[in-house]
């Protein structure tokens, strides 16, 4: 029986390029080199995506975990999503109060679960604090932790069971956390193309955890408002697994350390406030993760309204305005709970 | 079942365990390849089977009364039976709406007021491709070229192989055959060619053709919000875009090939290098060009009937051969530009001898070019109107993105361009295999990982999945 050998490429012209077969070659070797090349593309971009990504909840993820090392010891805590991270200014809360304070907000999508990882980080590096004021955007309470974001939490594989808040993941949402830990190239496609586009890299962070903004964008403002608005439309007020999980770890860490603990709505767009229905919504949603916690915890429910060039989008604000908002959050917080 | 979809990769780890667990036996093997074929291409609409099988036990029998006749007559017959049943069935699916459209519209041009009768049809993948290389199986047999198989399982794995299928290259039976009957092996050397041809073959697609498509989309949208120039690489990204994506699929469907034991044909040898139109079409979607060549030119007289009966058949061929392309006017447009292109040059006797040396490459090199994107122009727009626009708006007015698209296209055209710009020098497609072990492997590890990196992710389907 023959068997069959591919011909040599023959060309009819002169010119036109052919193809010379491979001569005998170690396949394995050349296998395991264009691996190590792909890996130490992959660690490459990992180092540069830590220090110059564009994807700024994943560098505030980061930053802010790793500052729970870095940062001394500070009387007063924020937790929360980015609202808090760009609206509560520790140095301006230290004037203002004589508290010290440390902002350790970081972003919605790791719901409350993220602010008891947080706290039980800072507890355990510097012990607890004598307050936790924590501020989430109304519609965080029916979010679902984004599991892709604990590959850009800091800490040993499986943190996220070994909490007081445990998160109990599908084996496929742990292999989606390894690609988001370890394999960037793949995980920060979308951000690794952007980056090809130059653009200006805007991430600031101060020493204290404030995350400044200094720009407004009203257009920004004006679509989110609409896009609240219409969303509310479309959803019952409801609370997430992961945040009940989160809001009741809380509960327990306040017990067993005794810190006074504080809940603040965000800043909020005049648009949104005007809202009845919008209003009602945000009211019947806090209710709901009210009820979740303990009578320790101390509920606020006070609105805070900005105009359009005053904030980023609809729920935050802009640095200029920032620290007349921790003010008026400081003295909320203190006139209940001194 | 798109190349670049995990459901893919599964299929083909599952098709070659198969294949290769049941190595001893070269029939067992044929079956589970034929098998794993029909299902790849019931993946895409499991109505068309019928379609491709219809085709397969006609073109069958045909060859087998072609071989058996004695009689010419009765030979050349048979022989029409086949060019009907294929042509019959590509007109009805690609064609019937184009011609009726058509019909409608010359008919109202004439003052007349036709009903419409356009059908709800949909084109089944790869149509163009297989029946193309069935009727060269059929016009071989006829020609003497080659037997008749008796193998119905040969020759149905022949129609329908997987890896080139959808969209090519178009196989010659002459070639393919004889490997189905031989025994098959994989050496190391060939699953090292294999796994090159696949990794720059999603290179090519991911890499290159995926991002550029992302630019041509939006410029060819809208051409009215784009500048002279940024219409200009509009062009010139769609010219990647093409290549990436054909080029790309036809390397992968090689390699995949390859990874079975088989040799598909080379179907491009860098046609961005050319310098005249018959260089361009020696080098790109050869297996298509050389079809035409084979069994419409020759057909038709070739050269053998004088100088003007040669011009007409070369404009008449690639006017066909812009039309296997699609059903719109366009691609006609364009068939019939590249036939005149080729008498051009013919008639004033381009390249002179001596011309493609030297430094008097360059100047030809650079005319080509240009006809060849003014003739991409022609392919990628979306109707005649838009042809005229982009040709009345060429100009060199920039505006504020116009850095932004340069710096785009130089971002994904140029590892494409230096490497290919390596193999031209060469002359050597597989030049990465001239490099030490180091380099080649290292080249071949960046290749997967700007691919991933970089890579369009919501990746576009293969363009020529629509011819």
């Amino acid at each position: 029986m023959n068997v069959f050998s591919p011909p040599e490429d023959k060309v009819t012209h002169k010119d036109l390029p052919r193809e010379v077969p491979a001569r005998s070659s170690r396949l394995g070797l050349t296998i395991l080199i264009a691996l190590a090349t792909l890996i130490a593309f992959n660690i490459a971009a990992h180092q540069f995506l830590k220090h110059n990504g564009t994807n700024r909840g994943y560098r505030i993820l980061t930053a802010k975990f790793d500052l729970v090392e870095s940062a001394p010891k500070a009387d007063t805590l924020f937790l929360g999503d980015s609202s808090c991270n760009q609206g509560l200014m520790p140095s301006v809360w230290e004037e203002h109060t004589g508290e010290s304070a440390l902002n350790l907000c970081t972003i919605g999508d790791i719901t409350t679960v993220g602010d008891v990882w947080m706290l039980e980080r800072y507890i355990a590096e510097h012990g607890a604090p004598k307050r936790v004021v924590i501020m989430h955007v109304y519609d965080v309470w029916h979010r679902h932790v984004n599991v892709v974001l604990l590959g850009k939490i800091p800490g040993p594989w499986g943190y996220w069971r070994e909490s007081f808040a445990p998160l109990t993941l599908k084996a496929e949402q742990e292999f989606d956390i390894f690609l988001a830990r370890y394999f960037p190239i793949w995980a920060e496609n979308a951000t690794l193309k952007r980056m090809l586009r130059p653009k200006i890299n805007r991430f600031e962070l101060w020493e204290d955890g404030f995350m400044p903004w200094y720009e407004p964008r009203p257009h920004s403002v004006a679509r989110d408002s609409r896009g609240h608005l219409r969303l509310i439309n479309k959803r019952k007020p409801r609370l997430s697994h992961t945040n009940e999980l989160g809001l009741e770890a809380l509960d327990q860490l306040q017990e067993k350390h005794g810190f006074a603990l504080h809940f603040v709505r965000s800043p909020v767009s005049e648009r949104m406030a005007a809202s009845p229905k919008w209003k009602a919504f945000a009211t019947e949603v806090t209710k709901k993760a009210e009820g979740h916690t303990e009578s320790n915890a101390t509920w606020h429910h006070e609105f805070f309204v900005f105009p359009p060039k005053e904030m980023e989008n609809a729920d935050h604000i802009i640095t200029q305005v920032a620290d007349d908002f921790t003010k008026r959050v400081a003295d909320i917080v203190l006139e209940k709970n001194p | 079942m798109l190349f670049n979809s995990s459901i893919f990769f599964a299929f083909l780890a599952i098709s070659l365990l198969l294949y290769y667990g049941s190595f001893k036996f070269r029939a067992l093997q044929t079956w589970i390849l034929l098998g794993a074929s029909y299902v790849f291409y019931g993946f895409w609409d499991w109505r068309f089977l019928a379609l491709i099988l219809g085709s397969t036990v006609v073109d069958y029998l045909v060859a087998q009364r072609i071989q058996d006749s004695g009689d010419n007559k009765a030979r050349r017959r048979w022989l029409w039976v086949s060019m009907a049943a294929n042509l019959g069935v590509l007109s009805f699916f690609k064609y019937f709406n184009f011609f009726a459209t058509s019909a409608t519209d010359l008919l109202l041009l004439l003052g007349m007021q036709p009903s419409p009768m356009t059908l709800e049809i949909i084109l089944p993948v790869g149509i163009s491709f297989y029946t193309f290389q069935t009727m060269s199986y059929t016009i071989d047999v006829y020609r003497g070229k080659m037997p008749a198989t008796r193998s119905f399982r040969d020759f149905a794995l022949f129609v329908a192989f997987f890896p080139q299928l959808v969209a090519g290259p178009i196989e010659r039976a002459s070639h393919f055959i004889p490997q189905i009957e031989a025994k098959r092996r994989l050496s190391i050397t060939q699953l090292e060619e294999a796994i090159y041809l696949i990794v720059y073959g999603y290179f090519l697609k991911v890499f290159l053709a995926d991002n550029l498509g992302v630019q041509v989309n939006r410029i060819f949208e809208d051409p009215t919000k784009f500048s002279g120039l940024e219409l200009g690489l509009g062009v010139i990204a769609f010219a990647g875009q093409i290549y990436g994506d054909f080029a790309g699929y036809s390397s992968i469907a090689r390699g995949v090939a390859r990874l079975f034991g088989f040799d598909l044909m080379v179907n491009f040898r860098l046609p961005y290098f050319a310098i005249d139109p018959s260089d361009f079409w020696r080098r790109w979607h050869i297996s298509l060009s050389s079809w035409l060549r084979d069994y419409l030119y020759i057909s038709l007289g070739g050269n053998r009937a004088g100088k003007v009966a040669t011009l007409r058949n070369l404009v008449l061929t690639m006017l066909l051969g812009g039309l296997w392309h699609g059903a719109a006017w366009n691609f006609v447009i364009w068939g019939l530009y590249h036939g005149v292109l080729l008498v051009a040059y013919r008639l004033i006797g381009w390249p002179k001898k001596g011309w493609d040396e030297g430094w008097r490459r360059w100047p030809l090199w650079a005319l080509m070019t240009f006809f060849t994107l003014i003739g991409w122009l022609i392919f990628r727009a979306t109707s005649v109107d838009q042809i005229l626009y982009f040709l009345a708006h060429f100009s060199l007015e920039t505006s504020p993105n116009t850095t932004k698209i340069v710096g785009f296209l130089a971002i994904y055209w140029t590892p494409v361009l230096v490497f290919e710009w390596i193999q031209h020098r060469r002359r050597n497609l597989w030049v990465i295999f001239e490099w030490p072990l180091v380099v080649r492997a290292v080249i071949l590890g960046l290749f997967v990982a700007l691919t991933i990196a970089f890579g369009q992710r919501d990746s576009m389907e293969f363009l020529y999945f629509q011819f």
